[in-house]
């Protein structure tokens, strides 16, 4: 089973030290905030009141032997840079840090992080995106040119098969799944929902008002699909 | 109880059951201008507006749900899933 070493646990730092635990991973959490590591015992597997930039409280710790770190510290960048720069000595495999700046990230890529994560921009970005258009879930960029969208099927296009739709030759994307609301009634009986996720849908596969899909494509031709 | 709007409200829950949400929201709105103070119209609207992924407009039915009815369980949890979406 992987390993996890969070340092740092601010908003950020505890989710995603919560997060990683409650998918079944080991996490080691380590703040220098005695309270905030009263708030994750239990949470976590081991939950340890230290200073990280400590290099040998570290190696005692046993940190090398974890395979990945997630470094989440506050405002100052100088322990991001400590920290990261002795994982690394140490020997971690992979070490991800939090940034607030580009020239945070320079650094902290100079000093061997393997990953740089801005979450408050890129929960942003997200954000603004399904403000701007309501009607997109989600937005993953694979790269510059590709990405992946989750957004509820323009009205233009239901009712029809994804054969007739033919949307690898009009549109150039790939529907890799399909999100539908089920009704259902319930014993009382009122009407709610269950969610059914059809992955890889066929030809045959035909889909109605309020489907909601996820596309695979070049952004260029996800966003033609967005204006339909 | 007013017989036209038992039958469309019935009609409405029917469409929303066969996943035709555009028909049920037609029929439902129908049966509003019957009766607007039927907590049971505005879940249905709710959810074939949900059905739909029009989530502003589920929001604001159940929130009428909850103005006519505060008990209103079901709408209380589809809203919350809503707006915490």
């Amino acid at each position: 089973m992987k390993q996890f070493v969070v340092i740092g646990l601010g908003r950020f730092g505890s989710s995603i030290a919560q997060a990683l635990s409650e998918k079944g991973f080991d996490v080691l959490a380590i703040d220098e905030d005695e309270e905030r590591i009263k708030e994750m015992e239990g949470i976590v597997s081991q939950a340890v009141v230290m200073d990280a930039t400590d290099e040998k409280g570290l190696k005692e710790l046993g940190i090398t032997d974890f395979d990945t770190a997630i470094v989440s510290m506050g405002e100052t960048i100088e322990d991001s840079i400590m920290i990261t720069l002795s994982l690394k000595e140490m020997g971690l495999r992979k070490v991800i840090v939090k940034a607030k700046s580009e020239l945070h990230s320079k650094i902290l890529r100079k000093v061997g992080a393997d990953r740089i994560i801005f979450p408050e921009r890129e929960m942003a970005e997200r954000l603004a995106e399904s403000i701007a258009s309501p009607k997109i879930f989600d937005f993953i960029e694979l790269s510059k040119t590709y990405g992946i969208i989750e957004m509820v099927i323009p009205k233009k296009l239901v009712n029809r098969t994804l054969s007739e739709l033919k949307m690898r030759e009009k549109f150039k994307v790939s529907v890799i799944a399909i999100k539908r609301k089920l009704p259902i009634t319930l014993p009382d009986g009122s009407t709610d929902f269950k969610e059914e996720i059809v992955v890889g849908p066929g030809g045959n596969d035909e889909v109605i008002s309020g489907d909601v899909l996820i596309m695979l494509g070049k952004n260029e031709d996800l966003e033609k699909i967005e204006k339909l | 109880m007013n017989q036209e709007f038992d039958d469309l409200l019935e009609l409405g829950n029917f469409y929303t059951l066969s996943q035709k949400f555009e028909e049920a929201i037609k029929i439902l709105k129908r049966a509003e201008k019957i009766n607007k103070m039927n907590p049971e119209l505005y879940y249905n609207l709710g959810m074939a507006y949900e059905g739909l992924n029009e989530k502003d407009k589920a929001r604001d039915s159940f929130r009428l749900v909850l103005k006519l009815n505060p008990d209103y369980k079901s709408a209380q949890e589809h809203l919350i899933k809503l707006v915490e979406e």
